[in-house]
């Protein structure tokens, strides 16, 4: 499992957007250039962004904006989830002074700024969306891009967003908690690996706690024990390493702490989420966004989109 | 651009009537058809109507229209420039000054100048020879779409500002044309309604402005569409031969309102109708028709192609001389009259409320998070969308100059429409700006929708929806005030906007008026505390719509009395929410010593003034005179004088303004004349008051 990822856009070069349906488990923090869409198929996750927290269930949905950094993690049992992501030009007006806005938007189904249309008929483009990408058949790249112009009109016509201009400090602040991340994941097994990063980085342990609380609302410790039991999870998940091991190159220098701070984030202590997940799971993913069975996928999604058209057909 | 190697001409009718000779003899030499042809707009029909309607891909206006001229006789032809807010011809060239509103908020002759001679300057590189923006028409009642276009409610400061502005165009030698002749403060229904009015109302409220203008040198008039006392202002013999050319001596020339100015040729031409604009329909072949059948003496068209030639060869051949230096400077000119328009700005927007020191905002810097808030902040807010529309190279947008001034704040844009989103904005920011008021939608100059293009909705107009902000502005206001009361509103309109009810929701109360391309930029050093806010409103601003004087928009038949504005609110004693010349500064000022006099046929009034704040500032001091009243019910008070300066911290400064007494006259119905009244006139400066008898 990767714990962070700069994910590009890759499918698609002419219409640069990318449409995927998750078994989510877990997805630690990271960041992108584009708007993520995310609509809540079946289960239950919690979103944090920045340093707010979702609760996303069946029926809900959330955009998150570009370059904020955010994290989503499973809530327990099957959590399906439809994934559509929108580089930022694509929601360029013709005007060209318009250019150094960002576009941000207040688009979750958790918040009172509901869009003027509701949200049901962005759900229904989304479903529609990942349907037609499902079926790709001759045709359906063409009907991908029009739901997705049509899905893109709605949410500037009808939610609500403002625009933003920020001066570049922010932006920097931003780039380098994401240089950090980086660094972090790469040297857990640091025992001073705090004060190594701000050697690194030539900023002062303040400077990196007020870099963490400013953006994510958390301490830079909260941050590292985070990454620390994302990385445990996934070796314990996906390998046979033993917890000595794995708490080790972790960077658990006792295995009281390891224990602790495991079961304080999952519930479980390693060994029983080890066992748990080899149980109920055979498949073995690379990915914290797990690909999932395509026939189960379409048939969901049509029952969502026939719901919709039918009820505005009434 | 130096103006010592040309003749400074101090008095333009002397100077035009030297060339009546000359003109004579052209004229004489002339067949009648080209004596005709010099009395009428060259463009057809359908171009100029399809223009309007932006239909060609050539707005109004983009280049000069043409009237008249006979070239075999080196008589150029009329080259009209619309503007009033600057050069309407070409696109992305010409300046953007403030509307006209804002520039009488600033109370300053000298700037007004300045900025008729940039306009000047601009007509003669579009190719034009006269600037038809010179509009003097006092509103009625402020829901009159085209008050942005006007200086201001009160005669006496629209005359000053009028004449300051011919001055600057025609020290150029571009002819000014002041319109709209006459009682023209009503839009929408301007083709057909009537206006009617005492003889005193129209003595000494409707027409001494244009006087004013026409002493001042100007060298044509326009009509106006409207009727009065019965007769198309465009054919009505008492304005315009009897008023204008005859008490008033007007030298120059008469042009109709454009298209729709004239219906009957036999009418306009008695009534001294000269040019007709800008294409031919009642003059050019009619008319030669009425000259053969003998229903217009030739002698009307012989006087009317002499004031045209004069006019035109006085003014042509000024401008010839003037020509080579305005192209030759053109680049170092064009960034003056930017400046000037900014300028402009700065002296004229008013800060009406700035409770608990809200303004000037200090939250800039890294961290904090300014929220900007309503549509206007994003848009052009340079005034309507009419005839007096301008094409700018650019418009600095609201956002664009706050953003400058942030130093590092993020600055966060929101349309207002949402309300919880408002809210939240209003939690999370630091400080809330919120802009309202009115655009080229709601009010201007009334452009009708056009059937055959789909999405052209009609816009401009007066303000039929009354003066208070659009509701969808209001629930902004309160959605912002349930969670904060300092946001700052920043006002953009042509006129007063009603705020009695949300006053007290918010922090402070900027009025933008229109304030031109570099508008947002002084609004942004307002903002910020570089500079103080220092205009006065030129307009009182009533509790309610109801205070003011009764207008029907779409009537056919109006009145206008003698009271409005102010004067109908302190005749009546009404509290206004700010009266007129109402104006906060960052600092703070204090008047002494005021001494009047009367000496040469003229009050003189001195005031000293004391900048006694801590910061630098502009002001302006007026003058209201309150005559006796005993022959005659006269108003409270009357503006009779103004003055701008500046003064530095604890700085001293002592103003004097000079009113000749004619200004203080009244017309006397029974003896139809203006007679001066014996007294004791009551005179007030700021807060200070003094009398003086005048026998």
């Amino acid at each position: 499992m990767q714990y962070s990822m700069y994910e590009t856009i890759i499918n698609n070069s002419q219409f640069p957007m990318n449409a995927l349906i998750i078994s989510l488990d877990s997805v630690t923090w990271h960041w992108h250039n584009e708007y993520e869409l995310i609509g809540i198929l079946s289960g239950s996750m919690t979103a944090k962004v920045l340093s707010n927290e979702y609760v996303l269930k069946e029926g809900d949905m959330l955009l998150v904006n570009p370059r904020e950094v955010h994290s989503l993690q499973n809530n327990g049992g099957e959590c399906l989830c439809m994934i559509l992501q929108l580089s930022e030009e694509l929601f360029r007006f013709a005007d060209t002074a318009e250019d150094e806005k960002e576009i941000h938007f207040y688009f979750d189904t958790t918040q009172e700024e509901e869009p003027d249309c509701g949200f049901a008929l962005f759900y229904y483009r989304m479903a529609r969306i990942l349907y037609e990408t499902l079926r790709a058949d001759k045709v359906s790249v063409f009907r991908v891009r029009a739901q997705v112009c049509s899905l893109i009109a709605d949410l500037l016509e009808f939610s609500v967003y403002d625009k933003r201009l920020k001066n570049r400090g922010d932006r920097d602040q931003q780039d380098m908690l994401i240089r950090l991340i980086g660094y972090l994941e790469n040297h857990l097994m640091n025992e001073d690996i705090l004060s190594d990063a701000c050697l690194k980085f030539g900023i002062s342990r303040k400077t990196f706690d007020r870099i963490v609380d400013g953006i994510l609302g958390i301490s830079a410790k909260d941050l590292l024990d985070n990454l620390r039991v994302e990385k445990a999870k996934g070796l314990l998940k996906y390998t046979t390493k033993s917890t000595g091991y794995i708490m080790d190159v972790c960077g658990y220098f006792s295995e009281n702490t390891f224990y602790r701070s495991f079961k304080k984030s999952t519930g479980l202590t390693p060994k029983e989420y080890r066992e748990q997940i080899q149980m109920n799971n055979e498949r073995d993913e690379l990915k914290g966004y797990l690909d999932y069975e395509t026939p189960k996928v379409v048939s969901l999604l049509k029952d969502r989109i026939e719901e919709w058209e039918n009820q505005t057909c009434r | 651009m130096g103006k010592s190697d040309l003749p400074l001409i101090d008095n333009w009718k002397t100077y035009r009537l030297s060339f009546q000779k000359q003109a004579e003899e052209i004229v004489a030499d002339l067949s009648t058809e080209e004596k005709i042809s010099l009395m009428s707009g060259r463009l057809t029909r359908e171009e100029i109507r399809s223009q309007i309607l932006n239909k060609k891909k050539k707005h109004y206006n983009e280049t000069p229209y043409w009237a008249g001229g006979v070239a075999r006789k080196n008589v150029m032809p009329i080259l009209f420039v619309d503007g009033s807010r600057g050069v309407v011809c070409q696109r992305g060239v010409y300046t953007a000054f403030p509307a006209e509103i804002l520039r009488g908020a600033t109370f300053d002759r000298n700037l007004e100048t300045e900025i008729g001679v940039a306009i000047a300057e601009e007509v003669i590189h579009a190719g034009g020879n006269l600037f038809g923006g010179v509009c003097v028409n006092l509103p009625y009642n402020p829901g009159w779409g085209r008050m942005q276009e006007c200086y201001g409610e009160d005669s006496y400061l629209l005359g000053e500002m009028g004449s300051a502005l011919i001055r600057g165009v025609q020290s150029r030698g571009v002819i000014a044309c002041v319109k709209h002749y006459a009682f023209n403060s009503m839009e929408n229904n301007r083709l057909n309604v009537n206006i009617t009015c005492d003889r005193r109302t129209e003595q000494e409220v409707f027409l001494p402005h244009f006087k004013k203008c026409v002493d001042a040198g100007a060298g044509a008039v326009m009509t106006a569409y409207n009727s009065y006392q019965g007769e198309m202002c465009g054919q009505n013999r008492y304005l315009i031969r009897d008023v204008l050319k005859g008490e008033w001596g007007f030298d120059g020339f008469v042009m109709s309102d454009f298209t729709w100015g004239i219906n009957d040729t036999v009418k306009a031409v008695r009534a001294g109708m000269d040019v007709e604009m800008p294409h031919t329909y009642c003059y050019g072949e009619a008319l030669s028709r009425a000259v053969v059948q003998g229903t217009v003496e030739e002698s009307l068209i012989d006087e009317a192609a002499v004031r045209l030639v004069r006019t035109l060869l006085a003014h042509g051949e000024y401008i010839q001389k003037v020509r080579p230096q305005v192209k030759k400077n053109e680049t170092a000119n064009r960034k003056e009259h930017i400046r000037l328009a900014l300028q402009a700005a700065r002296e004229g927007i008013t800060l009406l409320e700035n409770r608990n020191g809200t303004l000037p905002l200090k939250c800039v810097g890294k961290g904090r998070k300014i929220a900007l808030l309503g549509l206007l902040a994003e848009e052009d807010n340079l005034g309507d969308r009419g005839s007096s529309c301008t094409y700018p190279p650019y418009v600095v947008h609201c956002f664009e100059a706050i953003w400058k001034e942030l130093t590092g704040a993020e600055l966060i844009i929101y349309s207002g429409e949402n309300k919880s989103h408002c809210r939240r904005l209003a939690r999370e920011a630091d400080a809330v700006i919120i802009v309202a008021g009115n655009s080229y939608r709601n009010e201007g100059e009334h452009i009708k929708a056009d059937e055959t293009v789909p999405k052209k909705d009609t816009y401009g107009g007066d303000r039929i929806g009354g003066l208070s902000l659009p509701e969808e502005q209001l629930a902004m206001l309160d959605a912002v005030a349930e969670v904060r009361r300092d946001a700052v509103l920043v006002l953009t309109g042509g006129g007063p906007i009603v705020v009695e009810s949300v006053r007290e929701k918010v922090g402070a109360i900027l009025m933008q008026f229109y304030p031109g391309m570099e508008g947002a930029t002084a609004l942004a050093e307002i903002l910020f505390g570089r500079l103080s806010p220092s205009g006065r409103l030129p307009f009182a601003v009533p509790k309610s719509d109801g205070d003011e004087a009764r207008v029907d928009w779409m009537a056919d038949e109006q009145t206008y009395g003698r009271y409005h504005g102010y004067t109908l609110l302190e005749h009546n004693k009404v509290e206004p929410t700010y009266p007129f010349g109402y104006g906060l500064s960052y600092t703070s000022f204090s008047y002494f010593d005021l001494r009047c006099f009367i000496d040469g046929g003229a009050l003189h009034v001195a005031v000293t003034v004391q900048n006694t704040g801590s910061m630098e500032a502009d002001t302006s001091v007026l003058l209201f005179v309150g005559a006796p009243g005993v022959l005659a019910d006269r108003e409270e008070r009357l503006l009779k004088g103004f003055a701008r300066i500046h003064l530095k911290e604890r700085e001293t400064k002592t103003v004097t303004m000079e009113c000749p007494l004619e200004e203080l006259k009244y017309f006397d119905e029974a003896r139809g004349e203006m007679v001066l009244e014996p007294g004791i006139y009551r005179i007030f400066v700021e807060d200070l008051q003094d009398t003086i008898p005048i026998s």
